[in-house]
């Protein structure tokens, strides 16, 4: 934990518990007590779950408010495990609509007896559904030839910790002139079709409770904020921008004028990306930095380091959406990265390399305390993040079970963060690339800052069609693609010139084996993962640049539409 | 060519007032231990909508919706979830009913739901029943307003029910059917579907659907139909979607008419006619759905929420887990007589152009012959514990 937090938290002051606090350890106490279906599995297990969460929205676009609201909600989330530790109803998936735990929207008010109501009727429905559940994945199991398993759920010690810190209403945080301010600059220019910046700003308390005994309280306060632009070129690419920003504070965002500048950088890089040629088939090496290191990184080590074991699937056809192993199964001890480097996920951070980073906790979602972790050390696979499922080779939990508001918990990394020995200065990097380029023999090379996020600016640009495929991989998390948005040739001599339209190749966890170097500091990236349906985790991720051996650019496929026919009518300055 | 320009009105909400209403309305149902979730909403909307055209039509005009709901969830020693809703629909919060009318009204929904709870459950039955004037309204929403909106007549996937029928008699002579949403309320009810101008700057006309009995016309949009070349106002959509034909405020007029009680001999006697143990009303239906779509079965299905058995003594038993089905056609023929006083449907109707606010509204009628089938059984059972032991705190 930093010190800033430390001093802010008063940790275990235990008052007189609130009525929201008393319905869940009362109906958690009869439901252990009581439930049962004569002849069949009983609770072994049952964790309640309760967000009260206010969340606002402040979005504008060309410098003029869209949307300001603000919601306050409390969601209930009811885990029941019936069985046992060595085999009970979870890990298994049956059908699309029996993806999550129940999480229901509950009242609001502080009622003891309307409190209880909804959480006995969510236990009745989340206990007879695991009964059903475990008659199924026991009948599946028996029907499979199934290698040992190393059980369901890990013995854990209860937890009793409040965490009384108040945080503040996102209502009193000035955020209209901000979003002004980011969507005004970012569309200051002729050629920019649409603009938009959005805050998403809220705070909550997080309460848990379980039958072993734990109760954890832990508040939080968490902003997001995106600004996009987008335009075409001539020849009808649509061409997309974006910058993002985000913090465990509500007021964790830049100043206004900051925002100015950064969006206006935005908007000019957008034209030059206009005047940009289109990208060509490449093969060799990559220098990836600022952002863009992070961002790949994300793709290839933090949803491989979660190390839940994959769901047992009824049938085949679910398989293909939920059965996929990490890309890391089995390479425990051996080398996934060059020996200089080192990564740790650590859940006690705010700041990474001076910059504000939202994946961390006090308590992980399965009431666990935070601990930060070595995954790599020398280059070595040393372990992965777990959650309270087993696995072979290790059987607690390391405080990584994620599950978000909705979303049974799996184990997902927190502030991973990526770190090399021989880190190099810009200038050395750079040279190191050309250097490449020369023993390639190639005509240049090529440097990418930024990827698209698909998630965010499909739902600003226009000229994007919504692609049902595209959908269902965004909704599965499966980003597979990655599109440039940034991307430059560097020819020997050192020009760099904008390329516009290039995608990476198919790229796996094998090509981290191929960075040639490193950078410095590291970019940290803010990012909401859902890695699978109905769970949306956030984390972080902080890379130096990374400089590739071997990495494939494809070049654009074409059929866009066409550019607007009239010019824009009127430009509005910020 | 339309200019309009409707004075702008601000609404504003007293939040304490509403959260502490919407608190004391939902306190009711706390001391019946049977229901098991319930719900009160209270809900403003008010939408602007400005439309130009090139044509010149300027319009500018203001929709105000409040809307409180209720609803309550029992399930019976069966499994069968009960649900009954009820809203009340107004343009105006000074148009709301008095907070005891409302109570009552909340009331009797709890009696229904309780009495649901145990009531014996529907079996198969064809024969006469008497369509009380909600259900009536639902039932003509679903079975014909959807029928006679213009672009179902044109397109070739669609069953084109009605479209070689203008002037055919497709309903007993003294029917009359038309769709007005011009106007703004009925026995004190504001009409959910009333507008002056529709989503194509066109005033909004009342248009025969029925005449005597017979087809008279379609619910037009600016897309025209062979033989109906302009709209007649009934071009809407919800925002973010594109206008069709839809309905407004659809009426059941018919031009004679009986008392209540004499609907109700008329039934008793169609029972013994037909030598039928029992005869049925329906006194609420939710909207249901219908296909009409050429190759899907012609038929509709609305769900029935509170069903009588009337025994031809005239004893009435509440009977639950009544699914109604059939083609339109038939039954709409089968009409036999009306009742005098006429109920108004207020709600939403969703469709290719969106969610929009209709009403209906209808006498209580009586049809020759419904046929209905009993709910499939679901798989819930009833909560194994009963509700926490606990008194509901003031």
């Amino acid at each position: 934990m930093s010190l800033s937090l430390a001093t802010a938290l008063l940790i275990g002051a235990v008052a007189e518990p609130s009525p929201l606090v008393r319905a869940m350890q009362d109906e958690l106490k009869r439901s252990m007590a009581e439930l049962e279906v004569e002849g069949l599995a009983a609770p072994y297990f049952i964790a309640y779950t309760v967000y009260d969460h206010e969340q606002r929205t402040v979005a504008a676009c060309f410098g003029v408010l869209t949307e300001d609201s603000v919601k306050r909600s409390r969601w209930l989330k009811v885990e029941v495990r019936v069985g046992s530790h060595a085999l009970d109803n979870t890990g298994f998936i049956s059908s699309f609509d029996r993806l999550s735990p129940m999480t229901e929207s509950i009242t609001i008010d502080d009622n003891y007896a309307a409190l209880r109501h909804e959480i006995w009727l969510e236990t009745d429905r989340a206990f007879k559904s695991a009964v059903e559940l475990f008659e199924k994945k026991r009948a599946v199991l028996e029907s499979r030839q199934e290698i040992d398993r190393p059980g369901d759920f890990s013995h854990e010690e209860a937890i009793r910790e409040i965490i009384s810190e108040a945080p503040r209403s996102p209502a009193d945080i000035d955020y209209r002139q901000l979003v002004r301010v980011a969507s005004g600059a970012a569309g200051a220019s002729a050629d920019i079709q649409h603009s938009g910046a959005t805050i998403r700003a809220s705070s909550y308390h997080r309460t848990f409770v379980s039958s072993e005994g734990s109760l954890v309280i832990e508040p939080g306060e968490l902003v997001m904020m995106e600004v996009v632009g987008s335009t075409q070129a001539a020849d009808g690419m649509p061409l997309d921008h974006l910058t993002f920003y985000g913090g465990k504070r509500l007021d964790a965002l830049p100043s206004a004028d900051t925002l100015a500048q950064e969006a206006t950088r935005l908007a000019q890089e957008l034209a030059e990306l206009r005047g940009a040629s289109r990208a060509e088939n490449y093969s060799g090496p990559v220098l990836v930095e600022g952002m863009a290191a992070s961002q790949l990184v994300r793709a290839l080590l933090a949803d491989h380091v979660g190390g839940s074991p994959p769901p047992i699937v009824e049938s085949p056809s679910l398989a293909r959406f939920f059965a996929r192993g990490s890309e890391l199964d089995g390479k425990l001890g051996r080398p996934i990265l060059p020996s200089g480097f080192e990564v740790i996920d650590d859940p006690t951070r705010e700041v990474v390399a001076g910059q504000t980073v939202f994946g961390g906790y006090h308590f992980d979602d399965e009431g666990v305390p935070a601990r930060p972790l070595t995954l790599v050390r020398h280059g070595r696979l040393q372990q992965f993040v777990r959650s309270r499922a087993p696995r072979d080779e290790g059987d607690r939990s390391n405080g990584h079970g994620r599950a978000g508001i909705t979303g049974a918990p799996l184990a997902y990394p927190s502030n991973l963060i990526v770190r090399s020995r021989n880190g190099l200065p810009p200038a050395a990097l750079r040279a190191r690339l050309l250097a490449a380029v020369k023993e390639e023999g190639l005509d240049y090379g090529v440097i990418i800052r930024l990827l698209d996020v698909p998630a965010i600016t499909r739902a600003y640009s226009p000229n994007r069609r919504r692609d049902f495929r595209e959908d269902m991989r965004l909704l599965l998390g499966i980003d597979t693609a990655h599109q440039a948005i940034l991307a430059f040739k560097v020819t020997p001599d050192g020009y760099e010139t904008p390329i516009r339209g290039a995608t990476l190749g198919k790229v796996t966890v094998r090509a981290l084996r191929g960075i040639l170097a490193a950078g410095r500091d590291g970019t940290s990236f803010n990012f909401v993962a859902t890695p699978r349906p109905g769970v949306a985790i956030r984390a972080s991720v902080t890379a130096p640049a990374l400089l590739f051996a071997d990495l494939d650019i494809e070049e654009p496929q074409g059929g866009d539409p066409k550019p607007p026919v009239l010019p824009r009518p009127v430009i509005s300055g910020p | 060519v339309v200019v309009f320009h409707q004075a702008l009105r601000s609404v504003s909400v007293d939040r304490g007032a509403w959260e502490r209403q919407a608190r004391e309305l939902s306190k009711r149902f706390a001391s019946h231990p049977e229901i098991l979730e319930s719900h009160v909403s209270l809900r403003l909307s008010e939408t602007l909508r400005h439309i130009v055209n090139s044509e010149g039509s300027e319009l500018q005009t203001t929709h105000a919706q409040l809307s409180l709901a209720f609803a309550a969830t029992a399930v019976a020693d069966d499994g069968m979830r009960i649900s009954v809703t009820d809203s009340i629909d107004a343009s105006d919060q000074e148009r709301l009913p008095a907070s005891d009318t409302i109570a009552l009204r909340i009331e009797s929904l709890i009696d229904m739901v309780r009495a649901l709870r145990d009531a014996p459950p529907a079996e198969p039955y064809v024969g006469p029943a008497i369509l009380d004037g909600r259900a009536a309204a639902v039932f003509f929403h679903e079975v014909f307003g959807h029928r006679v909106e213009g672009h179902r007549q044109k397109h070739e996937a669609e069953g084109q029910t009605f479209a070689q029928k203008i002037g055919d008699r497709v309903m007993p002579s003294f029917v009359q059917v038309f769709d007005d949403p011009t106007i703004v309320r009925i026995n004190g009810i504001d009409l959910n579907g009333r507008y002056r101008y529709d989503d194509e700057a066109v005033a909004a006309e009342r248009v025969t659907l029925i005449e005597d009995g017979r087809m008279a016309g379609f619910l037009m949009s600016r897309s025209p139909v062979r033989g109906f070349s302009h709209s007649n106002g009934h071009g809407r959509r919800q925002p973010g979607y594109a206008v069709v034909a839809r309905q407004g405020n659809l009426m059941v007029a018919p031009t004679q008419s009986v008392s209540r009680d004499v609907l109700k001999d008329m039934l008793l006697a169609e029972i013994v006619r037909q030598g039928k143990p029992y005869g049925l009303r329906f006194t609420d239906i939710r909207g249901g759905y219908t296909m009409t779509r050429r190759g899907e079965p012609q038929a509709f299905k609305v769900t029935p929420v509170v069903v009588y058995r009337v025994w031809n003594d005239g004893r009435e038993q509440l009977i639950r887990g009544v699914d109604l089905e059939g083609t339109p056609l038939t039954v709409l023929s089968q009409i036999i007589a009306a009742a005098d006083a006429v109920e108004v449907f207020n709600g939403f109707c969703g469709a290719e152009s969106g969610s929009v606010p209709v009403s209906a509204t209808s006498p209580a009628l009586l049809v020759a012959q419904v046929e209905v089938a009993r709910k499939p059984k679901s798989q819930d059972r009833p909560p194994l514990l009963p509700p926490p032991s606990i008194k509901v705190q003031p």
